[in-house]
C-alpha cells in the first residue's frame, strides 16, 4: 500500500509540476512579444536621381518615437509620416477569452541617391519606453546612366561674387535633344547654405514644376534653333542667398531623364551643367549705419495712418508696408520707433511695439502698432527708415517712407488717454500709483475627469428606450389605456343595444337625419310610432312623451306640411332643433321606464 | 420533507451562491482593471517609463471587463476612455466616451471627456446644415433626462386615454374629446424626441482609430486619388455608409465621403 501511495503522489507532483510550467510558459509567451523594428527598400538598384521607398515598421510597440536613422550624405530623404496597422484577435487564457491587438507602425520615407555608387544605410533605431530598439541595415546601388551628346545644360548667373544674405538670380537652359520624358534634378549640387526660391515662369508658355533641393521650380518650354535643328529649350528661374561666408560650388546642375530615341526605344541619360564657383564675402563694415540690421537689396517702404485729425492723446493705427526680393533677410521686424528721435519726442508708442499682419505675403512685410501725439503742436507723422546694403552699388542705403501730415488738437478736458500718454512725461512731478496686474477669470478648458469606483461603474445609469419598450411592464402600461377605451367602447354598445326602445329612437333618429325640413321629423315620427311615414298626421305628435311647447311646434309644422299652401318652405334648422330636441326628450322618456 | 423537496433547496441554495459569486468575481475583475489604471495613472505622473504599458493592461482588462460583463454605464466607458485618452489612442477613447455618452448624455464626466478628446484631435471637420440641423434636434438630450421625456409621454399618453374611456361613461361632458386629442398629440413630442434620438445611435456611427489614413475617392488605394491633402487622424467622427472588400465608405459630418481601409475605423455600436 505504501509504494502505491508513494507512487500516486509522485504522479500528483509531476502533474502539478507541468501544469505550474505550462501557465508560467505561456505567460512567458505572452509578455515575449518583443518590439521588432525591420528596413525595408522597394528596388535594390536606382539611377541617381531616382526615388527609391525606405520603410521602417516597427512591431509590437505601444506608440513609438519616429526611428533615427543616419542617412549617407550622398542620399536625400524625404519622411512621409506615421501609418499604422492593427489587427484584432480573441485568444483564450487559462479558459478565459481576451482580446490581443497587435499593431505595427510604419515610418515611411522617400530616398533619392544623389551620387553613384553603393549607398548602405545604417540600422534605423527606434525609442520606445526609453529602450532603444534596432533594426537592420540596408543599401541599395546608385547607377548614373549614360551622359547624353544631344543635350546641353547652361546656368547663368549675374555675378558670382556675393554678399552675404544677398538674393541674386540664376537661370537655367535645357537644350532637349530629343523626346524626353520623367525628367529630374534631384541629384543637382547646390551648396546647403544657398537658400532657393522658385520665380515665376512666362504665363503664356508650357509650364512643368519640379523639385530642385527640395524646392518646387517652375520651368517653361519653348523653342529653339541651333545648328539648323529645331530644339526644345526648357527653362526655369530661381534666386539663391548665400548664408553662409566662404566659397561654394554650384552645380553641376544634373538632369536624369528617359529619352525616346526615333527607333522607339527607351532609356536614361542624363546631362549636366558646367559647375559654378561663388564667394560669399561680408558686407562691407564701412560706413555702415548704425541703424543697420543685416537688410541687403531694395526695398520700398510705404505707411499709413489710420486718421489725420485727432486730438491729442487719441490713437492713431500706423502700418508700415515693406516690399522687397524674398527671403528678406534683415527684415525680421519693422525698425523700433523708440529708436527714431521724431518718434520718441513727439509721441506715445505702443508699449508692445510692432504687430506684423499674417499671413505674409510674398515680397511683402506689414506692420501696425499704435501712437498717440503728445501735443498739439506735432503736424506730421515723421518718415520710418530701413538701412540697407545695396550689392550692386557697393554702398549703404537707407529707404524711407513719406511723412504723413498731421493735424493734433488740444483737449480741454484731462481724458484716460491722456492720462496714460502723459504718465511718462509726469512722473516726475506725481507719485506713480501702483496696481497688480488684472487677469481675467476664464472658464477652464474641459479636461478629463477621474474615473468612479467599481460598484460605481456596476450601477447602469441612463435610460435605453428600445429597453424599456421591450420590458413586460412597459408593454402592458403602454397597452392598457387603449384596452380600457376598447373595452368601454363595447360595453356602452352593449348597454345600448340591450334597451330595445331606445334602440328603436336611436335608428328612427339616424333615418331621420337623412331627411330636410319636415320630412326629417314625418320619418322619426313614423320609425318611433311604428306606422307608415305616409301615414304620418299631426295629431300623432301626441303620442310622443314630449313637453307642450315641443308638441305645439311640432304640431304646427306637421299641419303646415299637410296643408302646403299655408307655408310650402319650412325652415329646416327650425326642424332639425325640433327633430334633436323630440328625440332627447324621448330618449329620456325612454330609459325612465326602464328605470 | 421528502429528499425530492430537500434536493431543490439546495439546488435552489447553489444557484443562488454562483450568481452571487459571479457578480462578485465581475466586480473583482473591474476593481483590479480599476486599480491598474490608478497605478499607471501614478506612475505616468511620476514621468516612469513602464506607465504606458500598465495602463494599456488597464485598458484591455477593462475593454474585456465590459464585454463580458455587459455593462452598461457610463462611468465605465468613461474609465475606459480615460485610459485610452492617456495612451494618446483618441480613436478608440472617442468610441469609449461615445458609447458612454450613448448610455447617459447628461454625464458631466463624459461631456467634459469628449470635448477634450476632441480638441486633441488634429482634423477639424466643420459640420454641414443637414448635420447642424440634426445635432440641433438632439440638442436637448444633455439638458433634458430621458427618464423625464419617457414620463412625459406616458402621463400625457395614460391621461389622453383616460379622458377618451371617461368621456365613454359620462357622455354629457362633450368638450372632452379635443382635450384627449391634444394630451395625444403631446404625447407624441417626448416620444417623438426618443425615438430620433434613438434612431441616430441605431445608424453607422464609427470613428477612425489608425493614425494618419489617406481617405481615398474609391475602395483601393493603388487606383483612386486621396480625397483629401491631410491623412485623417485617429478619432474623426463620421458615419459608415457602406463596406466593399476590405474598404468602407466613411460620410464625415461636413458632408464629404470617402473609403478608408475597414480595419482603419471602428463603430460606435459594432453589430451583435
Amino acid at each position: 500500500m505504501t509504494p502505491m501511495l508513494f507512487t500516486l503522489r509522485n504522479a500528483l507532483f509531476v502533474l502539478a509540476f507541468a501544469w505550474v510550467s505550462s501557465v508560467c510558459s505561456a505567460q512567458v509567451s505572452s509578455d515575449s512579444e518583443d518590439i521588432r523594428v525591420e528596413a525595408e527598400l522597394t528596388r535594390s538598384s536606382v539611377y541617381v536621381g531616382d526615388e527609391v521607398s525606405y520603410s521602417v515598421a516597427v512591431y509590437n510597440a505601444i506608440n513609438p518615437e519616429q526611428p533615427v536613422v543616419e542617412f549617407p550624405e550622398g542620399v536625400k530623404a524625404i519622411f512621409h509620416g506615421r501609418s499604422s496597422q492593427s489587427f484584432t484577435s480573441m485568444q483564450y487564457e487559462n479558459g478565459r477569452r481576451r482580446s490581443v491587438t497587435q499593431r505595427s507602425y510604419i515610418f515611411q520615407y522617400t530616398l533619392t541617391a544623389v551620387v553613384e555608387g553603393e549607398v548602405a544605410i545604417p540600422a534605423p533605431s527606434v525609442k520606445e519606453n526609453g529602450k532603444v530598439y534596432t533594426g537592420n541595415a540596408t543599401s541599395f546601388r546608385s547607377l548614373l546612366p549614360s551622359e547624353s551628346p544631344d543635350d546641353e545644360l547652361i546656368v547663368n548667373i549675374e555675378r558670382t561674387q556675393l554678399y552675404l544674405n544677398e538674393t541674386i538670380e540664376v537661370e537655367c537652359e535645357w537644350l532637349i535633344g530629343d523626346n524626353t520624358s520623367e525628367f529630374n534634378f534631384s541629384s543637382s549640387s547646390v551648396p546647403e547654405s544657398f537658400q532657393i526660391r522658385a520665380l515665376p515662369a512666362p504665363g503664356n508658355f508650357h509650364q512643368i514644376e519640379f523639385p530642385l533641393n527640395g524646392r518646387p521650380i517652375i520651368g517653361y518650354v519653348t523653342s529653339q534653333t541651333q545648328s539648323g535643328r529645331q530644339l526644345s529649350k526648357f527653362t526655369f528661374r530661381f534666386t539663391i542667398t548665400p548664408t553662409e561666408l566662404g566659397t561654394y560650388e554650384l552645380g553641376p546642375l544634373r538632369t536624369i531623364f528617359t529619352r525616346q530615341s526615333g527607333t522607339g526605344s527607351r532609356y536614361r541619360a542624363y546631362a549636366e551643367s558646367d559647375t559654378t564657383t561663388i564667394e560669399v564675402i561680408p558686407v562691407p563694415s564701412d560706413r555702415r549705419p548704425d541703424e543697420y540690421n543685416g537688410a541687403i537689396g531694395e526695398f520700398e517702404l510705404e505707411s499709413r495712418a489710420s486718421n489725420s485729425r485727432v486730438h491729442v492723446g487719441d490713437p492713431i493705427g500706423l502700418t508700415l508696408r515693406i516690399r522687397g526680393q524674398e527671403p528678406m533677410t534683415g527684415v525680421q521686424d519693422a525698425p523700433d520707433l523708440e529708436s527714431i528721435p521724431s518718434f520718441a519726442e513727439h509721441f506715445k508708442i505702443d508699449s508692445e511695439g510692432w504687430r506684423e499682419s499674417l499671413p505674409r505675403r510674398e515680397g511683402v512685410r506689414e506692420y501696425s502698432t499704435t501712437i498717440r501725439a503728445l501735443s498739439d503742436r506735432v503736424d506730421e507723422i515723421p518718415a520710418i527708415g530701413l538701412a540697407s546694403f545695396d550689392p550692386i552699388l557697393g554702398e549703404y542705403r537707407v529707404y524711407q517712407t513719406s511723412p504723413i501730415p498731421l493735424s493734433v488738437q488740444a483737449v480741454r478736458e484731462v481724458t484716460l488717454a491722456d492720462a496714460i500718454v502723459s504718465s511718462g512725461t509726469q512722473s516726475t512731478q506725481s507719485a506713480e500709483r501702483r496696481s497688480v496686474e488684472k487677469v481675467e477669470l476664464t472658464t477652464a478648458a474641459p479636461g478629463l475627469w477621474a474615473h468612479g469606483t467599481a460598484d460605481e461603474l456596476m450601477k447602469s445609469d441612463g435610460f435605453d428606450l428600445a429597453g424599456t419598450i421591450q420590458k413586460p411592464a412597459w408593454i402592458a402600461t403602454i397597452a392598457t389605456p387603449p384596452s380600457l377605451y376598447l373595452a368601454a367602447i363595447v360595453i356602452a354598445t352593449y348597454r345600448r343595444n340591450r334597451d330595445p326602445e331606445a334602440l328603436t329612437l336611436r335608428r328612427a333618429f339616424a333615418a331621420a337625419r337623412k331627411y330636410r325640413g319636415v320630412d326629417s321629423l314625418q320619418c322619426y315620427l313614423a320609425r318611433a310610432l311604428d306606422i307608415n311615414q305616409d301615414a304620418v298626421v299631426a295629431s300623432d305628435v301626441t303620442l310622443l312623451p314630449v313637453d307642450e311647447p315641443t308638441r305645439q311646434a311640432l304640431h304646427s309644422r306637421l299641419i303646415e306640411a299637410e296643408h302646403p299652401g299655408i307655408s310650402p318652405n319650412a325652415d329646416p334648422t327650425e326642424c332639425q332643433r325640433l327633430l334633436r330636441s323630440m328625440h332627447e326628450q324621448c330618449l329620456r322618456a325612454a330609459k325612465g321606464g326602464e328605470r | 420533507m421528502n429528499h425530492s423537496c430537500l434536493f431543490r433547496i439546495i439546488l435552489a441554495i447553489v444557484s443562488i451562491s454562483c450568481c452571487l459569486t459571479n457578480a462578485q468575481d465581475h466586480s473583482s475583475t473591474l476593481t483590479e482593471a480599476l486599480d491598474k489604471l490608478s497605478l499607471g495613472i501614478e506612475r505616468l505622473e511620476a514621468q516612469d517609463q513602464g506607465a504606458e504599458a500598465i495602463i494599456a493592461e488597464a485598458a484591455s482588462e477593462l475593454a474585456n471587463a465590459i464585454d463580458e460583463q455587459e455593462v452598461q454605464s457610463s462611468g465605465a466607458y468613461h474609465a475606459l476612455g480615460n485610459a485610452y485618452t492617456l495612451l494618446g489612442e483618441h480613436g478608440y477613447a472617442m468610441i469609449a466616451f461615445r458609447r458612454g455618452e450613448q448610455i447617459n448624455p447628461r454625464d458631466p464626466r463624459i461631456q467634459d471627456s469628449l470635448s477634450y478628446v476632441r480638441d486633441q484631435i488634429q482634423i477639424q471637420v466643420e459640420p454641414n446644415i443637414p448635420n447642424r440641423v440634426r445635432a440641433a434636434l438632439i440638442s436637448w438630450r444633455g439638458l433634458i433626462p430621458r427618464s423625464i421625456l419617457w414620463w412625459s409621454f406616458i402621463s400625457l399618453f395614460t391621461l389622453g386615454w383616460a379622458i377618451l374611456i371617461l368621456r365613454i361613461c359620462a357622455r354629457q361632458l362633450p368638450s372632452l374629446r379635443p382635450l384627449a386629442i391634444t394630451c395625444l398629440a403631446l404625447a407624441c413630442i417626448p416620444f417623438a424626441a426618443l425615438g430620433y434620438e434613438w434612431s441616430l445611435d441605431q445608424g453607422k456611427p464609427g470613428v477612425v482609430v489608425l493614425y494618419e489614413i489617406n481617405a481615398m475617392s474609391g475602395p483601393d488605394d493603388a487606383i483612386y486619388t486621396p480625397v483629401y491633402a491631410e491623412p485623417l487622424s485617429a478619432g474623426v467622427e463620421g458615419t459608415l455608409r457602406e463596406v466593399r472588400d476590405d474598404w468602407a465608405r466613411l460620410s464625415l459630418i461636413d458632408g464629404t465621403a470617402c473609403w478608408v481601409p475597414l480595419d482603419a475605423i471602428s463603430r460606435i455600436n459594432p453589430p451583435t
